[in-house]
C-alpha cells in the first residue's frame, strides 16, 4: 500500500494501530455495530407492525361480511356503512 | 385527541391549492398522513448523504489522517467519539423543541418525533461515554474519573433513560407524553453544563474541537475527516429518526382510514403509492 498520504506502510500495521488496536477498533466496532443494529431493528419493527395491522384488517373484513375480503375499496365502504347501522 | 390527526380526510388537504412559505408548509406537515407520504421522499437523500460522508470520513480518518504526535493512533477514536457526543446534545435539544411544540400547540407529530428520537439519543450518549472511556485508558491512564464533563454526560444518559421510561409508565399515552415532555424541558439545564464543564472546572478532558470563533487546533488533514463524520452522523441520525417516526405514526394512526387504505388487503401495490392514489380519488 503506497498510496500518497496514507498513514500506514502495510495492512498489518493499519490493523495494529501502533499498539492501540484494542482501543481504536473496540470504539469504532461498537459504534458501527450499534448504529447498524438500530437501523435493522427499526426496519424489523416496521415490518412487524405492518403485518400486525394487515392481520387486523383481514380479521375485521371477514368478521363484518359473509364474503371474503373484498378487492375493491367501494365494497369496503359499504361494509362499514352496514356495520354502523347494525351496531349503533 | 385533537383535531389535527382526527380528521379522516387529512390526505385531502393536499388537494387544496397550496400556499407557499414555511408556516403553511409546517402546518401541512403537522398532519401525520401528509408527513408519512412526504417523508418517504426525504429518506433516500438523507441515506445518500449519510453513507457518502461516513464512508469518506472513515477511510480518511482511519487510514489517511496522520497519527497524533502525542497520542499516536489512539487519537483516531475522536472520529466516532466527537460526532456521537455532538449528536447526544443535539438530540436532547430536539427532544426539548418537540416537547415545547407538543405542550404549547398540542401537535402530536412533535410527540411522535420525540418518542422516535429519545432511544437514538440515549444510544449516542452511551457510545460517546464508551468511546471516551476506551480512549481514556491509553491517554489518561484511566477509563473513568468523576470530573465535570464525564459526570454531566452520565447524567445526560440518565435523563434520556428517564424520558424513555417516564413515557411508558402512565396508563394514558397523553399523560406519559406530557411527563416525558416536561422532563425533556427540565433536562435542558444539563446542556450548558456539559458544554461549559471543560471551561468552568479543571478537568482531564480537552476543550471543544470545533468552535465558531477559532480554527480547530489540529491540521486540516485531521479535522476535515472529523467534520465529514459529524455531517455523516447528523444525516444518519436524521434518517434513523425519520424512519422511527414513520413507524410511530403508523402505530398511533393504525385505526385511521388512511392507514387502512395503505395496508388493506386490496392495496397490493407499493404501500406509499396508496396514499397518492386515495388523494387522486378524492379530487
Amino acid at each position: 500500500m503506497n498510496l500518497p498520504g496514507i498513514a500506514f506502510s502495510s495492512v498489518s500495521e493499519f490493523f495494529a494501530m501502533g499498539g492501540h488496536a484494542l482501543y481504536v477498533w473496540s470504539a469504532w466496532g461498537l459504534t458501527a455495530a450499534c448504529l447498524v443494529g438500530l437501523v435493522i431493528a427499526t426496519r424489523l419493527s416496521r415490518r412487524a407492525l405492518e403485518a400486525d395491522i394487515r392481520r387486523r384488517l383481514r380479521r375485521d373484513a371477514s368478521r363484518h361480511s359473509s364474503h371474503p375480503a373484498s378487492h375493491r375499496a367501494s365494497h369496503r365502504s359499504s361494509h362499514q356503512a352496514s356495520r354502523h347501522s347494525s351496531r349503533d | 385527541m385533537t383535531a389535527d390527526s382526527d380528521s379522516p380526510q387529512a390526505p385531502a388537504r393536499k388537494v387544496r391549492p397550496r400556499k407557499g412559505g414555511l408556516w403553511p408548509w409546517l402546518h401541512r406537515m403537522g398532519a401525520p398522513a401528509t408527513f408519512f407520504a412526504a417523508s418517504q421522499r426525504w429518506l433516500p437523500w438523507l441515506w445518500a448523504l449519510a453513507i457518502m460522508a461516513l464512508v469518506a470520513g472513515s477511510v480518511w480518518g482511519l487510514a489517511f489522517a496522520p497519527a497524533d504526535y502525542q497520542q499516536g493512533n489512539s487519537f483516531r477514536i475522536i472520529y466516532v467519539h466527537v460526532p456521537a457526543a455532538i449528536l447526544a446534545q443535539s438530540c436532547f435539544m430536539l427532544l426539548a423543541v418537540c416537547a415545547l411544540i407538543f405542550l404549547v400547540w398540542k401537535i402530536k407529530l412533535a410527540d411522535m418525533v420525540a418518542t422516535a428520537a429519545a432511544p437514538v439519543g440515549a444510544l449516542m450518549t452511551a457510545l460517546a461515554l464508551f468511546s471516551g472511556s476506551v480512549w481514556g485508558i491509553p491517554t489518561w491512564g484511566t477509563w473513568w474519573i468523576w470530573d465535570a464533563r464525564l459526570t454531566s454526560m452520565l447524567i445526560q444518559l440518565f435523563l434520556y433513560l428517564g424520558v424513555i421510561v417516564l413515557r411508558g409508565s402512565f396508563a394514558s399515552r397523553d399523560s406519559g407524553s406530557r411527563a416525558a415532555s416536561i422532563l425533556a424541558l427540565v433536562g435542558m439545564v444539563n446542556i450548558p453544563i456539559i458544554k461549559y464543564s471543560v471551561d468552568w472546572w479543571s478537568t482531564l478532558h480537552q476543550p471543544a474541537t470545533f468552535t465558531l470563533s477559532e480554527a480547530p487546533p489540529m491540521p486540516a488533514s485531521m479535522w476535515i475527516p472529523l467534520l465529514m463524520m459529524v455531517i455523516g452522523f447528523y444525516a444518519l441520525f436524521g434518517a434513523l429518526v425519520l424512519m422511527r417516526t414513520r413507524v410511530e405514526v403508523l402505530r398511533r394512526e393504525s385505526r385511521k382510514q388512511w392507514v387502512r387504505d395503505l395496508l388493506s388487503p386490496s392495496s397490493r401495490a407499493r404501500p406509499d403509492a396508496a396514499v397518492v392514489a386515495t388523494e387522486g380519488d378524492k379530487s
